[in-house]
């Protein structure tokens, strides 16, 4: 989309979408639709032709009374002389020649309506196959019959007469030039829609015949319908006194106006989106076909910047009183959304990027419209404020506030826009390095196994719910064979309830539990993690162990994990979305069309004014996640994530090897179980139709989603167990599974075993599954109380020198905390929790749990 | 994943908002002390010419002849732009003008277009109509008039943009404000300070004394183009002016040898037998005009020249005068030049050219003309021989107010 579209043109054809989609949801005819829009841009344009209709007449009187003079400066003088002549003519009587453009204006601002119609209307899928009356596809030409082979499209004709008709109307008494230019106009339309699909055909007659009415009001001289400037005139008596010095004072009015008008570009079309790449740059960077996040900031910016450019010209086209009203009213407008946004700001929790900015959580309508009674409150006081402020004189005051929020708003966005480029540069490194990213069409094993030494296996899965391992089991008899050897520790604690928290420890022991982590108050946060995931491969590395790393969560705090903090001997590389467009291809799951950054375009403006909307219209807005779009949300590649890490953990067979020679020490973190997603019954498979989602005995959708990818996930771990027997590598191979932290459910897990439901608990709960060397039992459960920090000493157990484990604290019980799970939420040196609680032996007990200050 | 925090970008936004409100305010202070700062410069410097003349061409020499020395007599420094390289300043040496020949048209307009001056004097019309436009240097456009006709003579808006303009007569005021209340334009300064360029013929005139008794002499003195009165007329004027037997001096319009050529060798040809016929193609035209007895002209000013300085009558064609190209063509009455033309001279039509010679004879005896002539002459040409000096006067009065500001 080029720059001048979004600017002028995409605000109209967003109001024609909103239009089009608010009454396809009412009555679901694609007819009715149709003219829904063309009834809404009439009478939206209405204003507009009314002024511009007076323009016309003024500037036809103006010819009129200039014409004597004008023949007599022609008739005397010639040249160049002429020219200067007439110039200072028009000088004098304060007329421009450009002006007599005025003259064309209805059928200017007819173009970027139409224009606005066209791209929407001739592309929109939802109108093929939509029959209405005698046309049988309102996305094509209606070709109702054929002469001699040329097929006849009369809808296209019927417009024509129309608009003949119309302006034979308008013209009536009219110079010739101007006839001339209308009857053109309909050839020329007839020449550009013949061919056009019957729905946008069907518009534009309906445009025409709204037309035709209008001008015969005219003739017949009604009453003139000035409706909304009418509107806006009686908010101005209404509230004449406190107006009266900016209805008087042409600058301070359009120096609050424009001031106001940059307010609205800055926050909408900069700040707000800003902020929300600023927050995860990495989820918004390579978005196909932009690289830096900045290409698809570009888009609400621009989009923003047109609706501020039609305010302006709007601004200009109505007279001194309605700009007044509407100086008014924007400035009220920009405190009410800067109140939305940073006030009534919300909580609407973790924001899907990859499903085109979608919320985890959902968002109700009902619930949101209940707030309706803040929205109203909000609107008076602000009103009144604005109103008091005037009716005192404050006018410079409020000048000068508007000049601030300027200046702050635009240091806001630079800030952003700053911060984002370094964030990018700094995540094009790490992409550079063919171990964090890249797609390969082929598998190259990196799991190597060896034969005849040992093979230690750390697994992690990100949110992974300890609770679901029985249930899995039980439900998947081939699974649970898969897992013999295996001991389920159901009892396990987590320190944290986010992987920044838990990861170090999971890798890194007891030493890198959240508390003593900020005991080393003098050394960077940074260090301390990326130290945390290198004890064990450095470990197994010294007792001559050839290692390999996977995808190491948050390597050197970058949700792309960044290998380079893992000296070469150890071979580490991001397997996830390595293979996802193999796999898709393998399972007939290409994306079919699908492109991310489409939605992005257009969705982002939504997630601006949806932030600065009244609470209570945030719902609607947001529509279900699919932001009024005609695009239909199953078009949208809600798996992208989740194939990312499904795909590495089913390849997982073939990314490994046996070998003869020295063990092996690999650590495998996958997300799987952080992407709930459905997968088909009873395998837990992932397919393109999910046809049968199995009985949900666990509690609400969220947890039964959660169940899906839990179940998919020990199921494809299972399969490499299976493929470890084939191979003769499964006795020698040691492996621990674990989840670095579970989920909150708020109290609807009902696979949760527990006295109590605090609520945090089940964010604790973490997996534990351990299979030592030789093992061949069936799975056994062990209720003993274990965290996931006891991982580094489990792996390292009965090896050769295993490092030294300060684990002594455990019998007092372990600290657990809660906070932010972002990266910037933390501070350099150590990390940021809300609440902390002490907690032993058995964690399902309330009476073990003792809060903390 | 993505976590919207409102409670940072909050935070964030308060503590930049209270910055910039310190920043915005510490800045709009420095910038009202900066502009006092630089207004207080801007009054210490000034390498401005304090008064300026353009001369358009050489005809106009008489105009500012007066003016020039006038400056020259008090000493004061004045800059003199010419667009005649044969300018007769360039003749003399002066201690206080500096002349300078500066191109002709659009290479004159171009200088003129960026120059910096208090005060520029000029006879050029259509300032800021046509390719002279006004330059922001120039703080006061001051045009004087060189006809001792009606002021609206010039091409439409001719005086229009000028900030005063100089009359021969307070008369001549009355159209321009006419003009200026019928286009809505600000009134201009209007000060009749006299007429310079008759003040230097007139006293041409008395150096030459003409001699007392000569044959009678008729001038035809035309202007030129498709309604000047040889081009009008031709043979059929000329033919029976021969016949009088009369002297008769062809003078035609200087322009007349350019755009005219075939016009002016033909009847040349014509008339090569005829020895009362003399043709002068002189630039100057006073000694034809100190040898005349009468003049035919046709709409030009020079009549009014003419009967002035010599107190004598004249027959003027003026046929189907155009007034629309003028500012006349809107003003509500014919031109005063054609109003008093019965009263000092005689209208010349065509069916009059047979009997032409007693005509002429009649007019020339006639003292009821000679008394409007009087009386014309005091209404159209004021302050008689002081134009020089009331014109430096008020230069250097209007010089006064730009430095004072």
């Amino acid at each position: 989309m080029n720059i001048l579209y979004l600017i002028f043109i995409y605000p109209i054809e967003l109001l024609i979408e909103l239009v089009f989609q608010l009454s396809y949801w009412r009555w679901e005819n694609c007819g009715i639709s149709l003219a829904a829009v063309s009834l809404a841009v009439s009478f939206l344009s209405l204003p507009l032709y009314i002024i511009a209709e007076r323009w016309q007449q003024r500037e036809r009187d103006i010819q009129k009374a200039f014409k004597p003079e004008i023949d007599e400066i022609k008739a005397v003088f010639k040249g160049d002389e002429r020219y200067m002549i007439l110039s200072t003519f028009y000088r004098q009587n304060h007329y421009h020649p450009i002006m007599a453009l005025r003259s064309s204006i209805s059928l200017m601002i007819q173009v970027p309506f139409f224009i606005a119609a066209y791209v929407y209307l001739s592309n929109l899928e939802m109108l093929k196959g939509q029959s209405l009356w005698f046309i049988k596809d309102l996305g094509a030409p209606d070709q109702l019959f054929s002469i001699g082979g040329f097929q006849v499209n009369v809808l296209p004709i019927a417009m024509t007469i129309i608009n003949i008709v119309a302006s034979a109307v308008y013209v009536k008494g009219f110079a010739f030039k101007e006839k001339l230019q209308l009857y053109g106009m309909a050839a020329l339309f007839l020449v550009l829609l013949y061919n056009s699909p019957a729905g946008l055909v069907f518009y534009w007659t309906l445009n025409n015949v709204f037309s035709l009415c209008k001008n015969i009001c005219y003739k017949v001289k009604f009453k003139k319908s000035e409706t909304l400037e009418k509107g806006l005139e009686k908010v101005y008596c209404f509230c004449k006194r406190p107006l009266v010095p900016l209805y008087q004072e042409n600058r301070l009015r359009f120096g609050i106006f424009s001031l106001c008008c940059v307010a609205f570009l800055l926050l909408v079309g900069a700040v707000i989106p800003s902020s929300l790449i600023c927050s995860s740059v990495q989820e918004f960077s390579y978005i196909e076909p932009y690289e830096s996040p900045l290409g698809i900031f570009q888009f609400p910016f621009l989009q923003t910047m047109g609706i501020a450019v039609w305010m302006v010209a709007l601004y200009f086209l109505f007279s001194r009183k309605t700009q007044t009203v509407f100086t008014f009213l924007l400035f009220a407008g920009i405190v009410g959304a800067l109140i939305n946004t940073y006030v009534f700001a919300g909580g609407y929790g973790t924001v899907l990027v990859q499903n085109g900015l979608i919320f985890e959580n959902g968002l109700k309508i009902k619930n949101e419209l209940a707030k309706f009674p803040i929205d109203v409150a909000t609107t008076i006081v602000v009103a009144s404020g604005v109103l008091f402020g005037f009716s005192k004189g404050w006018f410079k005051q409020v000048k000068n506030v508007c000049t601030i929020l300027v200046l702050t708003l635009l240091a806001f966005s630079i800030f952003n826009v700053v911060k984002i480029n370094s964030e990018f540069q700094r995540f094009k490194a790490i992409v550079a390095d063919s171990s964090n990213k890249g797609a390969d069409d082929t598998i190259n094993p990196v799991y190597h196994f060896s034969r005849t030494g040992k093979n230690v296996l750390v697994i992690m899965l990100d949110r992974g719910i300890s609770s679901f391992v029985p249930y899995i089991m039980k439900e998947l008899p081939q699974v649970k064979e898969n897992y013999r050897g295996f001991v389920y520790y159901p009892n396990t604690l987590a320190p944290g309830d986010s992987t920044i928290f838990s990861s170090p420890a999971l890798f890194g022991g007891y030493d890198y539990l959240p508390q003593r982590i900020n005991e080393r108050k003098k050394e960077l946060l940074i260090h301390k993690h990326n130290e945390a995931l290198q004890v064990l491969p450095t470990y197994f590395l010294r007792q001559g162990y050839r290692v390999t790393v996977t995808d190491a969560p948050m390597a050197n705090y970058s949700w792309t994990p960044d290998n380079s903090i893992f000296s070469k001997e150890i071979h580490a590389l991001n397997i996830a979305g390595r293979y996802d467009k193999l796999w898709r291809q393998e399972h007939g799951m290409e994306l079919s069309g699908f492109v991310l950054s489409d939605f992005m375009k257009r969705d982002f403006l939504f997630f601006d004014f949806f932030r600065v909307c009244p609470v209570s219209l945030r719902g609607v807005l947001y529509d279900h996640g699919g932001w009024w779009s005609s695009i239909k949300e199953k078009a949208k590649d809600e798996n992208s994530l989740t194939i990312k890490y499904y795909s590495a953990l089913d390849y997982l067979p073939e990314l490994s090897d046996v070998t003869d020679g020295a063990g092996s020490y690999m650590a495998v973190d996958n997300d799987l179980t952080h992407e709930p997603a459905w997968m088909q019954y009873p395998e837990y498979v992932l397919q393109a139709e999910i046809t049968d989602k199995g009985q949900n005995r666990f509690g609400g959708d969220k947890v039964f989603l959660h169940y899906h990818v839990n179940a998919a996930a020990l199921r494809m771990l299972g399969q490499w167990f299976s493929w470890m027997r084939q191979n003769g590598v499964y006795d020698n191979t040691r492996i621990v599974i674990a989840s670095d932290h579970g989920r909150d459910f708020m109290g609807e897990n009902r696979t949760l075993d527990t006295d109590f439901d605090k609520k945090e608990l089940a964010a604790w709960n973490a997996i534990l599954m351990y299979k030592d060397f030789g093992a061949e039992h069936e799975i056994q459960e062990d209720s003993t109380f274990m965290t996931i920090a006891d991982i580094a000493f489990l792996a390292t157990k009965g090896i050769s020198e295993p490092p030294a484990f300060d684990m002594a604290g455990k019998k007092n019980g372990i600290t657990v905390v809660t906070g932010p799970g972002e990266i910037g939420d933390h501070g350099k040196y150590t990390l940021n929790y809300t609440e902390k609680y002490r907690v032993k032996d058995n964690i399902f007990k309330a009476a073990n749990w003792e809060k903390l200050k | 994943m993505l976590y919207i925090d409102p409670g940072t970008g909050s935070m964030l936004f308060s503590v930049l908002i209270s910055l910039f409100a310190l920043g915005y305010f510490a800045f709009r202070g420095v910038v009202i002390k900066l502009r006092l700062l630089f207004a207080g410069k801007k009054g210490g410097k000034g390498k401005r010419i304090p008064y300026l003349i353009y001369n358009e061409g050489r005809q106009y020499w008489n105009t500012f002849k007066p003016v020039v020395e006038e400056f020259e007599r008090r000493g004061i420094p004045l800059v003199y732009y010419t667009s005649a390289q044969d300018d007769p300043v360039f003749d003399q040496t002066w201690q206080h003008v500096k002349p300078e020949y500066i191109g002709e048209g659009n290479k004159a307009y171009a200088r003129l277009n960026l120059m910096e001056a208090d005060v520029c004097l000029m006879t050029t019309p259509g300032l800021d109509v046509f390719q002279l436009k006004r330059s922001k240097g120039i703080k006061h456009y001051c045009h004087v008039v060189h006809m001792i006709n009606d002021a609206t003579t010039y091409k439409r808006y001719g005086l229009d943009y000028f900030d005063s303009v100089l009359l021969a007569g307070d008369w001549q005021g009355d159209d321009i404000r006419y003009l200026e209340k019928l286009r809505g334009l600000p009134p201009k300064r209007l000060i009749t300070v006299g007429c310079p360029y008759l003040d230097v013929q007139g006293a041409r005139l008395e150096e030459m004394k003409p001699a007392g008794e000569h044959p009678f002499t008729v001038l035809v003195s035309p202007s030129w183009g498709t309604s000047g009165l040889l081009s009008l007329y031709g043979e059929k004027l000329l033919d029976p002016l021969a016949e009088t037997g009369w002297n008769i001096i062809v003078r035609p319009h200087p322009q007349s040898k350019v755009v005219e050529k075939d016009l002016i060798a033909r009847l040349q040809a014509k008339y090569n037998k005829n020895n009362n016929i003399i043709w002068d193609f002189d630039p100057d035209n006073i000694v034809s005009i100190s040898k005349a007895d009468i003049m035919i002209s046709d709409f030009s000013s020079i009549t009014l020249d003419f009967a002035f300085l010599r107190d004598k009558p004249f027959l003027a064609a003026v046929g189907d005068f155009d007034p629309r190209p003028y500012d006349a063509g809107k003003v509500p009455h014919p031109l005063w030049q054609f109003q008093v033309l019965s009263q000092i001279g005689k209208e010349l039509k065509e069916e009059d050219f047979p009997r032409i010679g007693e005509i002429i004879k009649n007019i020339a005896d006639d003292p009821a003309s000679a008394e409007n002539r009087a009386l014309a002459k005091a209404k159209a040409w004021q302050h008689q021989g002081q134009a020089g000096f009331r014109i430096a006067d008020y230069m250097v009065q209007v010089q006064q107010e730009v430095a004072e500001g």
